[in-house]
């Protein structure tokens, strides 16, 4: 069950003022109670001196019980040295508490009674009154509640305020989120409200740094796309080309030539796709998963393996040294793509009789493959641009994807892994460094 | 005819190469925009159909170039991009038409063709002289209604010298449209293509202006 924000603040709310009150009334209670105890006290004395007043001005002898018919609610005694002389009708059978002056609570009969003695040591006469108790615990009781009858009325309208006063306070709140949802999926500009409360500015910063990545996200999907589309125009020409050629040749060699290349054509396209297929896998977002250990020599070993018969074709010297196992963490597979494609290109632009030498050396905790190739190298102000999608060097009569080394930079960055491209010091050619974290510690000097 | 062809891309401009030669055209096929700047100072062409995206100097600046040299002859751009304003900006670069990759080789070759007769001032297909009507479409030739049997490399002489009607094409002029680079050039075949000319269609057809070249002579229709 899904939390509302209001609910809880109406409830909290409502609780804490109900409780608030509840504690105020009982606390007014126990005090009216001590008030009207003292009140009814300061009666019940006053009612004992009245009596005793009217007893010595009177001849006592002759009003057997004629003063104490008065008194209703209050029970009345006089004794004279021990012995009862009167006693009102509303008094008990027993004797109203003792001799001893001063205020009491007493159980007689069952019933609680609060009794005041008064002693006049000079007509040895003896007044004792007494109250009932509940009389008192009634009274107090009504005069409780009264005190909580307001309540009655007011807790239903403070209720309605309390969740006006909380709907009124979560508006910023409800705008924020009505901002959020009229959004239209492309409209990724960063949120910036200015009544954003305090509060609900992190989840605003927090939504805001989603959207700029769902923006560069879809910017560099959008961009890929136009890309992939447009490089996929020129393949389709001269595959459509070649075929009207050889659907216009007049000479069955013309034919099989045009038709040759169509073949040659749908290939390069092909590659091109499987190409852009791998890097659209490796999106910038994209993290790498589960990483295990890699042996990249052995991977090296393979590729070359691999490449061996178009190296020999072109009379390339392919060579390799592994001063290493060159043992890192990584996927096998992005790595085998990194490695195939470094040593694709180094092949592709080196001249025939050229050479390429492949390398794994450690440094310290790093592990470095290196590719140089004795071909063209690359000019300085387009070393920058190497790795951009669809850069192709030119006029190197190669007709590659132009994706190679986008892809190479790519799972270089998935695996923390330094990739520089220079042009070689000792002789021409492009030497190619990858330097990956070792996943073994440095061996000690 | 003599085409410049300038495609970065091996096979597609192969095939272009390939099927602008079987339309009947000359062509001379570069593969960056720096070897096109050198051809078009170099030698004179019929038409040029250039890529955009190119090596070394881009398409659009050949153009540029080419304009600014005063070169009037009729670029056909080829891009990858289809967005307009790629077209506009061609367009207004001083290119005469464009066609966006992949494209329908019959259409190039249609496109030149209606550009080559309108950059030597011929709004008809079919350019008549006389009786005599060539249509660069089909690739036939026709004397007072009767198609005529002529090889391909006639038929481009044929069609030079009625689209330069009037004037004196050299020797050098037409050689140059029937073959492009690496074409190995006979000795005395412009004389031999003449002879034959002469003999299918009208002996007094084409005239020999003695020591310059070939003409024929433009009639009023």
């Amino acid at each position: 069950m899904r939390t509302s924000l209001r609910w809880r603040l109406f409830s909290l709310l409502a609780m804490s003022v109900l409780l608030a009150w509840i504690a105020t009334a009982f606390f007014t209670y126990l005090d009216t109670r001590r008030e009207i105890s003292t009140m009814l006290d300061e009666r019940l004395m006053h009612t004992a001196e009245r009596i005793l007043q009217q007893l010595e001005a009177d001849d006592t002898d002759h009003h057997p019980a004629g003063p104490l018919s008065d008194y209703t609610h209050t029970a009345l005694q006089v004794w004279r040295n021990g012995t009862l002389l009167m006693q009102s009708s509303t008094a008990p059978t027993v004797p109203l508490g003792t001799q001893q002056a001063g205020l009491q609570n007493m159980l007689l009969q069952g019933v609680h009674y609060r009794t005041y003695s008064l002693w006049d040591a000079r007509e040895q006469l003896n007044v004792r009154v007494a109250e009932r108790y509940d009389l008192r615990d009634e009274l107090a009781e009504s005069v409780a509640r009264h005190l909580l009858h307001p309540l009655y009325f007011a807790v239903p309208g403070l209720g309605v305020l309390i969740w006006l006063a909380v709907s009124a306070g979560l508006t910023p709140l409800s705008r924020f989120a009505n901002e959020v949802k009229q959004r239209q999926p492309d409209k990724l500009d960063p949120l910036d409200l200015s009544d954003t409360p305090r509060e609900v500015l992190p989840l605003q910063n927090a939504l805001n740094s989603l959207f700029k990545r769902l923006q560069d996200s879809l910017e560099y999907e959008r961009r890929f796309t136009a890309d992939a589309a447009h490089e996929l125009r020129t393949p389709l020409a001269a595959i459509k080309t070649q075929a009207q050629v050889a659907c216009a040749a007049t000479d069955a060699e013309q034919r099989q030539q045009a038709l040759g290349k169509v073949i040659l054509g749908a290939d390069r396209a092909a590659h091109l796709i499987d190409q852009l297929l791998v890097l659209a896998q490796l999106d910038p977002e994209h993290c790498l998963i589960g990483p295990q250990q890699v042996q990249l020599a052995t991977l090296v070993r393979d590729s070359i393996a691999q490449h061996a018969p178009a190296a020999i074709r072109k009379a390339v010297d392919l060579g390799f040294t592994a001063e290493d196992d060159g043992l890192i963490h990584g996927d096998s597979t992005l790595l085998a793509i990194l490695v195939r494609n470094l040593i694709d290109n180094a092949i592709r632009y080196t001249p025939g009789n050229g050479q390429v030498d492949i390398q794994l050396q450690r440094h310290n905790n790093r592990v470095v493959l290196q590719i140089a190739d004795s071909g063209p190298g690359i000019a300085a102000a387009d070393l920058e641009r190497i790795t951009s999608r669809f850069y192709r060097v030119l006029g190197s009569g190669e007709d590659g994807s132009g994706l190679g080394l986008s892809i190479v930079q790519r799972i270089a960055k998935l695996h923390d892994a330094q990739l520089t491209f220079a042009n070689s010091t000792s002789a021409t050619g492009l030497v190619v460094r990858v330097s990956f974290t070792a996943a073994t510690p440095a061996l000690p000097e | 005819m003599k085409i410049l062809l300038v495609e970065d891309d091996q096979l597609l401009g192969d095939g272009i190469a390939t099927g602008l030669t079987q339309a009947g055209l000359t062509v001379d096929w570069v593969l960056d925009g720096q070897q096109a700047d050198t051809a078009l100072l170099a030698n004179s062409y019929d038409a040029v159909v250039l890529d955009l995206g190119l090596p070394k100097l881009s398409g659009m600046d050949v153009l540029k170039r080419a304009r600014a040299q005063g070169k009037d002859l009729p670029v056909l751009i080829l891009t990858a991009y289809s967005a307009v304003e790629n077209r506009v900006a061609g367009l207004d670069a001083g290119a005469d038409d464009y066609l966006t990759k992949p494209f329908d080789l019959t259409e190039l070759q249609a496109r030149l063709r209606a550009l080559l007769r309108r950059s030597k001032g011929y709004a008809d297909a079919v350019i008549r002289q006389g009786e005599i009507s060539l249509d660069p479409a089909s690739h036939t030739v026709t004397l007072a209604g009767q198609p005529v049997d002529v090889s391909a490399r006639e038929f481009t002489i044929l069609h030079s010298l009625l689209l330069n009607a009037g004037r004196v094409m050299s020797r050098a002029q037409l050689e140059e449209q029937l073959y492009g680079w690496g074409d190995e050039i006979e000795s005395n075949t412009i004389e031999v293509f003449i002879h034959h000319l002469r003999r299918k269609l009208d002996p007094q057809l084409i005239l020999t202006v003695r020591g310059v070249g070939y003409m024929i002579e433009k009639t009023t229709p």
